[in-house]
């Protein structure tokens, strides 16, 4: 009732229940469709309540850069969750990249990528992006965000440290909501 | 109340006022803080209850992002450290509730219709704020919080209480105060009030109120001693005028008793007089009306008696010869020594006016009244016309009634009326000689009424020169009771008299006005017919004799018997030409009707005119 709808909960119901009465490929289509749906809401979210510093953008009205790095999960669900909104001050615009670039502010990496993981945090290094990934450990390799899902409720992690070595204020009101927090760097849980 | 205000005592109404003042100044002062009161804890509650959804929704913004509602109901439930907050929720986009808060399962949960507004909403028991949740300038959400108002009402009652309690003691301190300080105002008020029901109690204008300040009141104390200072003058004149009114009623009363004294002595003498005037009015009409002089001295001796009660006196009256008085009566306890005496020795009858003797033993006492001899001797000429008549003699005892005036004189009542009595006498002595001297010279026979002879022969010889100078007819008619003598020898002489007067009747009736009847004498009667000729004349004694067959006299109930006239009729100039003649004529020819057995009527025979002329 309040601006369009671009992310509703009944619809989403709606999809589960014509999952749930489909056939089983089908069905198992239709759930995974449903669940980058929710993901890329979840990344959207999330990039409100990150703060980036201003040098991450060449100038105030520049757009958000959403990149998907590797195999893109998402198909169109990424593209329509951002398409025409705003994060703060930027438009939203999501990208698929085949290697780490410049430009990014927020970096999903593919489980296609889960090998190369530690050489991309590397080359990131400190840059301004927010990384997010929903392979297993993700967050202990390094990554920002771990995406995960428990019965059908896509939850994160968050690696706390990561984000602070890229001057990223991640919001403790995201950070209240989020399964688990690592405030420590992996070299220090590192035996 | 209006009534209270009017009446009740000045000090009383001024506390009175004072602490309603007071009362209802504290009121309205308590009225107004406490509504500025409940507006700002109103005001303070609904901005505290923002603050806290604002807090709320901020805090529910990730949790509503992400749609976790366990966590917006952690939110929610930390509203629990609120004790007035009672409830809390959280609205979708859509108005989908996403989470809720109850501090107890009765309590209120606020309704989805709520979240449509904005701001802060107070209902009776209740205040609600709603918040809008908002993401990046985007509205996610609504939060609404609902407390309860009861601290509100605490507030509200426990401020009522205070403020009783102050209004409550404010009056009676007021009431304290203002008993203290009306004192200033009412005291010298009261001080005049009570100067001003002394002096009307006991009337001392000399008093003056006591001025305590030079306010108002003091004002009105001067001018109130101004006014009594004007009052007390004005009595002091009143009273002066009083006195002299007084005194003048007195002397005025005093005079008008005076009069009233003398109106009631003259009153009273007045009516003295008015019944001494009846009393001889009285006297006086009974003496007019005496017939003879015998009744007159009978009345002067009742009438003196009763006039003169105490005093005696006697009536001397001239003898017809005129050189004696004789007294004819007496009244009182004395009586004359003398009943004859000769003119000379009255000095009243001599002087021909009253003579009055106060002195006893006087030389100038008439001689006639030894043995009357009184305080005083008064002698009355009785004289009436100018002809003395006799001496009205009275002896006065002394008495009250002559106290204070000349007694006796004659100008005193008793005078006065002796005087009068004696003027009374004199006209009726009079009157009675003047009645009998009339009698003597009258025209009517006093039995029948019919004219007497004198009369007859007066009027026969003017009637017969008046007939011969007229050449007219001239007749007279001699008429006799025929056997009268009988009458009186069968039934008395009543019986004769009442014969003659039915007859005197009779023939006034029978003849005409000008026709003149005359008793001639005894039972004699002749009627003078004037313009009747012998036969006119012989006809109507004829007609009148058969007349008096009819008559039927009654004498003592009794019918007197038959009676019959013998009638001489003659006639001028043949029977005669002169009176006698005529009557001579007449009384032959009755002698002749007499002679020819009585009961006729006989015309008289023809006197030649040369023997008359010789006789």
């Amino acid at each position: 009732m309040i601006c369009c709808r671009r992310w509703p909960p009944r619809l989403a119901a709606g999809w589960l229940a014509a999952l749930l009465l489909a056939a089983a490929p089908a069905a198992l289509h239709a759930q995974r469709v449903e669940e980058y749906r929710l993901k890329a809401a979840v990344i959207y979210n999330l990039a409100k309540f990150v703060d980036w510093p201003d040098e991450a953008f060449s100038d105030p009205a520049a757009p958000l850069v959403v990149c998907v790095l590797g195999n893109d999960p998402f198909g169109a669900a990424l593209d329509e969750t951002l398409k025409g909104h705003m994060i703060g001050r930027h438009a939203a615009v999501a990208r698929r990249i085949g290697d780490v670039s410049p430009g990014c502010h927020v970096l999903f990496v593919a489980t296609s990528e889960a090998k190369r993981l530690p050489a991309i945090v590397e080359r990131l290094h400190d840059a301004s992006v927010l990384t997010v990934g929903e392979m297993a450990a993700f967050t202990d390799q390094g990554g920002m965000i771990g995406l995960t899902t428990e019965s059908e409720h896509v939850r994160f992690e968050v690696n706390l440290p990561a984000a602070e070595r890229a001057h990223l204020k991640i919001s403790a009101r995201v950070m209240a909501l989020a399964a688990s927090v690592r405030r420590t760097s992996e070299r220090e849980h590192k035996p | 109340m209006k009534q209270w205000l009017a009446n009740a005592p000045m000090r009383r109404k001024l506390t009175a006022l004072m602490a309603a003042t007071a009362a209802v100044a504290l009121v309205l002062a308590g009225l107004a803080l406490g509504g500025y009161e409940v507006m700002t804890f109103r005001r303070t509650l609904a901005q505290k209850l923002t603050t806290v959804a604002e807090i709320v929704g901020r805090n529910c913004t990730a949790a509503l992002a992400f749609g976790d509602r366990s966590a917006a109901r952690d939110v929610l439930n930390a509203l629990q450290a609120e004790p007035a907050v009672r409830s809390g929720a959280v609205y979708d986009r859509d108005g989908h509730l996403f989470a809720s808060f109850a501090v107890s399962a009765g309590a209120a949960r606020p309704s989805g219709a709520l979240a449509d507004g904005v701001g802060t909403r107070f209902e009776r028991t209740t205040v609600i704020a709603v918040r809008p949740i908002v993401l990046d300038g985007e509205r996610i959400g609504t939060v609404l919080i609902a407390a309860a108002l009861d601290e509100l009402w605490t507030r509200v009652f426990v401020f009522a209480s205070v403020m009783l309690g102050i209004v409550v003691v404010c009056s009676l301190l007021a009431i304290a105060l203002s008993a203290g300080l009306q004192r200033s105002i009412t005291g010298p008020i009261l001080d005049l009030a009570s100067t001003a029901r002394r002096i009307a109690s006991d009337g001392d204008f000399a008093r003056r109120a006591a001025r305590a300040g030079h306010d108002e009141v003091g004002t009105l104390v001067d001018d109130f001693n101004h006014m009594l200072g004007e009052i007390q003058q004005q009595d002091r004149q009143l009273r002066v005028h009083q006195e002299q009114l007084e005194s003048e009623v007195t002397s005025r009363t005093s005079q008008l008793v005076a009069a009233n004294d003398r109106l009631t002595v003259s009153v009273r003498r007045a009516e003295f007089y008015a019944e001494q005037i009846g009393q001889l009015t009285a006297v006086g009409q009974l003496l007019q009306s005496c017939q003879t002089a015998a009744e007159v001295y009978g009345v002067v001796k009742h009438a003196m008696g009763k006039l003169f009660p105490s005093d005696s006196g006697a009536l001397s009256v001239l003898n017809s010869s005129g050189n004696m008085l004789e007294a004819m009566t007496a009244w009182g306890d004395l009586s004359p020594a003398r009943r004859v005496f000769a003119p000379e020795d009255c000095w009243a009858f001599r002087l021909g006016r009253p003579h009055v003797v106060s002195e006893p033993g006087s030389p100038l006492r008439c001689a006639h009244a030894a043995g009357l001899e009184a305080a005083t001797t008064v002698c009355v000429p009785l004289t009436a016309q100018g002809e003395s008549l006799g001496v009205l003699h009275f002896s006065f005892a002394a008495t009250d009634a002559d106290k204070g005036q000349a007694a006796g004189t004659a100008d005193s009542t008793r005078g006065k009326m002796a005087t009068a009595m004696a003027e009374q006498i004199a006209l009726a002595l009079a009157n009675i000689r003047l009645r009998e001297a009339l009698r003597n010279q009258s025209i009517l026979d006093q039995l029948t009424g019919l004219f007497n002879r004198r009369y007859l022969e007066g009027t026969l010889e003017r009637e017969c020169r008046r007939a011969t100078r007229a050449g007219r007819p001239l007749s007279i008619l001699m008429l006799d009771v025929d056997h009268f003598k009988r009458f009186n020898d069968m039934w008395g002489h009543d019986c004769g008299d009442t014969v003659l007067r039915d007859l005197a009747t009779l023939m006034r009736t029978h003849f005409r006005g000008e026709d003149i009847a005359c008793r001639y004498g005894g039972e004699e009667f002749v009627l003078l017919l004037p313009d009747s000729p012998a036969e006119g004349a012989m006809k109507r004694a004829e007609e009148f004799r058969i007349a008096v067959h009819n008559l039927a006299v009654q004498h003592r109930k009794q019918t007197v018997g038959s009676i019959s006239v013998s009638i001489g009729v003659a006639s001028l100039p043949q029977h005669g030409t002169s009176p006698a003649a005529l009557l001579e004529s007449a009384d032959r020819a009755l002698y002749q009707a007499k002679h020819l057995g009585r009961d006729r009527s006989i015309c008289a025979e023809v006197v030649p005119r040369l023997t008359e002329s010789l006789s």
